[in-house]
């Protein structure tokens, strides 16, 4: 019974390690500083998908419009290359998988509806709706980093992140929150739980102050306004680390895996995998209690915290320990 | 010839009409001697009608001569019985303007009972006769009847219309939405006399009343332009200008009375203004000047109640206010004023409770109501106060300054107190954890300076609100944006704004919030009886004292215009705050009154300071003040100071010498132009101990790139005024010169000496601090960021490098404070923040502190490994201890 009890506390804490996708679409630049510069993000995003947070290369799938003249590339930013590789992840994903779709480069607004601008005739939401549907049951984010991508908010559904880089169509200016959504990956300093992983809600808040910051810093007034809506309600926020609404799913929402830390299912260590267990079922009582903060009194919650994170950090020091981190 | 003689008859109307015509346009163009001229010939000829009659009456009431007019008005009632009815409203107007109130009333009456053709006009001014002498219920039921009158279609003329405005806007009093009747009713007259400026005067009048300045000021100032001789237009530009608090205000009310002597109205504003400005025994005079016209104007009998109230002399205020009250019991006008004058001379306790005498008299005085409210919030009694601003808002909706403060008080939710030791910084809660710190710091420095010193302790704790928005802070302090201060004491509560608050240009929030809580100092020791040259003089000699560069500072246009003659001697050194002479007069007269007491600390030692206000608190005047504590008359110490200031300003005097006989000669700058950068450096050239010319040519050749040229002239500059500090100080282009050819060491020593001699300039703070710290001298580098810090805090980098700096020199208590402020900054990366504080606090040796940061920090982040060490470090030190 006890040691029934144990698998069940672990399966419950514990990710089945599902793998992640990441796809990027380099939409039509329109000339050579623009295609560079996209180009240049999709690289970053890329080296610190596979680098940084051990997605593996085979996951890693990039459309460019001029494929032969970048590196990395797997197909041709146009409605076919893109349906083959939502296709391809499809295909090849599990459930429970996570797939983050990134669109970088213009975008364009038709009646009331976003475009992203590709070879051929430009995307709305309605094809990228159908596109996703063949992903249902994997946990997609959606990232569109052009402007009036606010139009794409329309694709909110369960299970899904979209984030958007302006709040709708009038935003026309070509925003500079998609420079900065891959300097969050890239950089890392948007780790502000410093688990060494980057959520879609901690990419999207780095990003959104950064790009306040830019205005802000510039005397010019903010054109653009980043938006996330995860929670299907179609009422997308533009701060979904305090906002009750939308931000749990993106929260959750992990690319990949810090490099160094070990998984528990794969290690074959007894003691560590034991440690692991013991850190999960810790890191689930300190997210129970931060639930319960506004209903105890704060000498009460900082003595409960406290003795909960001594308890993480002696199990994490015995966890580097055993596995050899410094 | 009977043709002739027929023509000859016929020919006198003809004449007499273009002459009655004349005199019209002469009395609507503001000629009104002209006009007065015109008609009292016709009248003498036998040939003024009774609408000439009106007219003179009314020209002679322009000017003042109410008599006159009393008595022609009574001569034509005599001879002309069959017309005389028309012009009885006017002769009881001027019998009204001279207190005759029973005359006046049978005047109107007769008006009224005879139907003549301005007996609306008539039944207007009994009612008004009837509210002024308390009947309050019968003037309403009167005002009342003008509706049923203009609903009728029975007031078509423009005076009618007025008479009808002016009925609602009484009516306004009880039903607000009459204001809006009002309005239209003006509106109306305005579109039926577009040349007579009186509806419009009237209109911008019940705007002012309202606190409306934008819209009144376009109406009365449509009323100059038809009408620049009329006194009562220039005494409501008079006190639409004291609303705005401009200097201007009481030249513009003197042109009133140039323009009729014996206009009640501008006496008692130029008595209310300089009452305001602490001048009581000349508000007397001027209460008692109107008076002398009408003995039993309210307004007059209040603002010579305001003045013996301010004076301390009780048997004179107990006299007036029992005058006033045999005229008018139910009138709350006497006690609002003599509240509102307090309020204005500072005494702001006294201030509540004259409101509540007034509300309690009068329940309906919404302008008593409003009074009670905001002096309650600035003694910060801000739950009353809103209680008192509501009710007074509810009965007049209208009024800008109340919904103005409500609104404001409104957005209080999102604010929150911080207590220090002494003081509860009141201020927006987004910024409370990044201000805190650093304000909190130097409150409390300046309370245990001052308070020590002083030898007085405020009886509570002091409120310090502190706003981001300029116009909150204005808005809180006069009502209304626009304010150019940026700090305001009221005793108990201090309003500031923030530091580095939009649309200001830099300052120093540090020395302002010094000088402020000197002024508490000050208001205390003296029971708010400190002459405001006095106060303010001796807060900058407070800033100056708090740290080097502090406060405002002796510059070169304050020794030109000193050295002019522009200034005034101690004795009138108000005058400088209440009556400026040139644009800079009130900014030189604190400089200056700083200078008197850096002159007393030097002739007599510190203690006759607190010695002085404790005097004032006595009641004593200036004179009576310095003789005691100094032993000195005026004269003297005007004399004595006069020879202080030349002394010890002797080198920069001389080398001002040349500049100022150019002035004299009247030649003028063309700064900025390469024929007067080739003229100037002629002149420099020729006369290198003229210090303009020398400080002229330095500063365009820097500005222009040419900073080698500009070497020579700037060191000049510098030797000739070592003491200047302003924006176009030679310093700060030395340092840049210094810096162009390398020479780092030269660039930083030129950067210290500047940062002394103002509290400005922020980017020579943060390139002294780069500089300091690549020589390496953290110590010095910090202390160099800690007073940028004065002048703005929203600067994470340097906040950041503060840290760090106060770090490596072991600091902690600073590093503490850095971090906190960084936090408050709302910084991206809270956990990291949050660490860091801990770190500062654990370096600083509170434990408890730093566990409660770094908790804070693995909340957010519990695989944070850095701070999983401290977490498990402080607590094996607390198992230990």
């Amino acid at each position: 019974m006890l040691a029934t009890g144990i698998l069940v506390a672990v399966a419950m804490v514990l990710p089945q390690n599902p793998s992640s996708w990441l796809l990027v679409i380099c939409g039509v630049g329109g000339d050579a500083e623009h295609r560079e510069a996209f180009d240049g993000r999709a690289q970053a995003l890329m080296t610190a998908a596979m680098s940084r947070y051990a997605v593996d290369a085979s996951r890693v799938l990039y459309l460019a419009e001029r494929p032969a003249e970048v590196e990395r590339a797997t197909g041709r930013a146009d409605a076919a290359g893109i349906g083959d590789a939502f296709e391809r992840i499809a295909a090849a994903s599990a459930p429970d998988d996570l797939v983050l779709v990134v669109l970088l480069g213009h975008g364009s607004a038709q009646g009331p509806a976003g475009r992203f601008n590709i070879l051929g005739p430009d995307l709305g939401p309605a094809d990228f709706e159908t596109y996703l549907q063949l992903l249902v049951g994997r946990r997609v984010g959606f990232v569109n980093t052009t402007s009036t991508s606010g139009g794409f908010l329309e694709l909110a559904a369960p299970g899904r992140v979209v984030i958007t880089a302006t709040a709708n169509l009038r935003e026309r200016e070509e925003p500079r929150f998609g420079e900065f959504f891959v300097e969050a990956f890239a950089a890392g300093a948007a780790d502000l739980d410093k688990d060494e992983r980057i959520s879609l809600a901690e990419a999207f808040e780095y990003a959104s102050r950064e790009v306040a910051r830019f205005y802000e810093d510039s005397g010019r007034m903010q054109p653009e306004h980043a938006m996330l809506e995860d929670n299907g309600d179609n009422e997308p926020s533009r701060a979904p680390l305090t906002d009750a609404g939308d931000g749990q799913l993106a929260r959750q929402m992990v690319l990949g895996r810090a490099v160094s830390s070990p998984l528990a299912d794969e290690s074959e260590d007894p003691v560590l995998h034991r440690l692991l267990v013991e850190r999960a079922t810790l890191q689930a009582s300190l997210d129970e209690l931060r639930s319960r903060k506004d209903s105890l009194a704060e000498d009460d919650y900082l003595a409960q915290l406290e003795e909960l994170l001594v308890r993480i950090a002696e199990t994490d020091a015995a966890i580097r320990a055993r596995d050899g981190s410094p | 010839m009977i043709g002739g003689v027929f023509l000859a008859l016929a020919a006198v109307p003809v004449v007499a009409h273009a002459q009655s015509a004349e005199a019209r346009e002469a009395l609507w163009s503001g000629r009104y001697e002209e006009a007065i001229q015109a008609w009292e010939v016709l009248d003498r000829q036998g040939n003024a009608t009774a609408a000439d009659m009106r007219g003179l009456l009314v020209a002679y009431m322009r000017v003042g001569q109410y008599e006159r007019a009393i008595e022609v008005g009574r001569e034509y009632v005599e001879k002309s019985p069959a017309t005389a009815s028309d012009i009885l409203n006017r002769l009881g107007e001027a019998l009204y303007a001279t207190g005759d109130v029973e005359g006046a009333r049978s005047r109107f009456q007769g008006a009224m009972a005879a139907g003549s053709t301005d007996a609306l006009t008539a039944r207007l001014n009994l009612a008004i006769a009837d509210f002024e002498r308390g009947a309050r219920w019968q003037a309403m039921e009167s005002f009342g009847s003008f509706i049923d009158i203009y609903n009728e279609g029975l007031a078509t003329s423009a005076a009618d219309l007025m008479a009808v405005a002016r009925a609602c806007t009484y009516l306004g009093l009880e039903d607000p939405q009459l204001f809006h009747d009002a309005v239209r009713a003006y509106d109306q007259s305005i579109a039926a006399a577009p040349t007579d400026p009186e509806p419009r005067l009237r209109l911008g009048e019940l705007f002012l009343d309202k606190y409306d300045g934008t819209e009144a000021a376009g109406l009365i100032g449509e009323a100059l332009l038809m009408d620049d001789r009329w006194a009562r237009v220039h005494v409501a530009e008079a006190r639409r200008l004291q609303f705005e608090g401009s200097a201007d205000a009481l030249a513009r009310v003197e042109r009133a009375l140039e323009l009729n002597p014996r206009l009640v109205a501008a006496w008692v504003q130029r008595a209310s203004i300089l009452l305001a400005g602490g001048s009581r025994d000349e508000a007397i005079h001027d209460a008692r000047k109107a008076l002398e016209v009408d003995a039993g104007s309210m307004e007059a009998l209040a603002v010579l109640a305001a003045a013996q109230y301010l004076e301390g002399d009780e048997q004179a205020y107990a006299t007036t206010a029992a005058t006033a009250a045999a005229r008018n019991s139910r009138s709350a006008t006497l006690l609002e004023t003599v509240a509102e004058q307090a309020a204005h001379n500072r005494l702001y306790r006294e201030a509540v409770a004259l409101s509540l005498q007034a509300v309690a008299v009068d329940p309906n005085s919404w302008e008593a109501w409003g009074t009670l409210g905001l002096n309650q919030l600035r003694i910060g009694e801000i739950e009353a106060g809103r209680e008192s601003l509501e009710r007074a808002f509810a009965g007049d909706p209208f009024n800008v300054w109340y919904k103005n403060t409500l609104d404001l008080l409104d957005t209080f939710a999102g604010y929150r107190s911080v207590d220090t030791a002494n003081f509860s910084l009141f201020m927006r809660e987004d910024r409370a954890d990044l201000l805190a710190p650093y304000l909190g710091a130097v409150a409390e420095e300046a309370w245990e300076e001052l308070t020590t010193r002083y030898g007085y302790v405020p009886p509570g704790r002091v409120r310090v609100e502190v706003f981001e928005r300029h116009a909150d802070f204005s808005v809180r302090t006069v009502g209304l944006a626009g304010l150019g201060a940026l700090g305001v004491a009221f005793g108990p509560v201090i309003v500031v704004d923030a530091p580095g608050v939009a649309g200001m240009s830099e300052f120093n929030w540090g020395s302002t919030l010094w000088h402020e809580i000197a002024h508490v100092i000050a208001m205390g020791l003296s029971g708010s009886r400190v002459p405001r040259w006095f106060t303010e003089g001796l807060s900058v000699y407070e800033e100056h004292r708090a740290r080097p560069g502090w406060g405002e500072h002796v510059d070169p246009s304050f020794l030109l215009a000193y050295l002019r003659g522009d200034m005034l001697p101690v004795s009138r050194i108000n005058e400088g705050f209440l009556r400026p002479r040139y644009p800079q007069h009130i900014g030189h007269s604190y400089v200056q009154g700083s200078l008197v007491f850096e002159f007393l600390d030097e002739q007599f030692g510190f203690d006759v300071i607190p010695r002085l206000l404790r005097e004032y608190g006595h009641g004593a005047t200036d004179a009576e003040a310095v003789a005691v504590v100094l032993g000195w008359d005026m004269a003297e110490l005007d004399e004595r100071f006069d020879q202080y200031v030349r002394t010890r300003y002797a080198g920069p005097i001389a080398a001002l010498q040349p500049h100022l006989e150019r002035q004299l000669e009247g030649e003028h700058s063309v700064a900025g132009t390469s024929d007067g950068l080739a003229a100037a450096r002629e002149r420099a050239d020729a006369d290198p101990e003229d210090f303009i010319a020398q400080l002229q040519v330095g500063t365009e050749l820097a500005e222009a790139g040419h900073l080698y040229e500009a070497e020579p002239y700037l060191r000049r500059a510098k030797r000739l005024f070592p003491g200047h500090g302003g924006p176009d100080s030679p310093y700060l282009y030395l340092a840049r010169a210094y810096a162009d050819r390398g020479d780092l060491g030269a660039a930083l020593g030129e950067l210290t000496t500047l940062i002394s001699l103002t509290d400005k300039h922020l980017q020579a703070r943060l390139w002294l601090a780069r500089l300091l710290e690549e020589s390496g001298a953290p110590e010095a580098a910090a202390a160099a960021l800690e007073t940028a810090f004065y002048i703005d805090l929203d600067l994470p980098d340097e906040l950041a490098s503060a840290a760090r700096l106060h770090e490596v020199a072991g600091n902690w208590p600073a590093v503490v404070r850095a971090r906190k402020a960084l936090l408050g900054l709302d910084p991206v990366d809270r956990a990291a923040a949050y660490y860091e504080l801990a770190r500062a606090h654990n370096g600083a040796g509170d434990v408890s502190a730093s566990r409660r940061a770094v908790l804070f920090a693995l909340e957010i982040a519990p695989s944070y490994q850095a701070a999983q060490e401290l977490l498990l470090e402080l607590r094996a030190h607390r198992s230990q201890t």
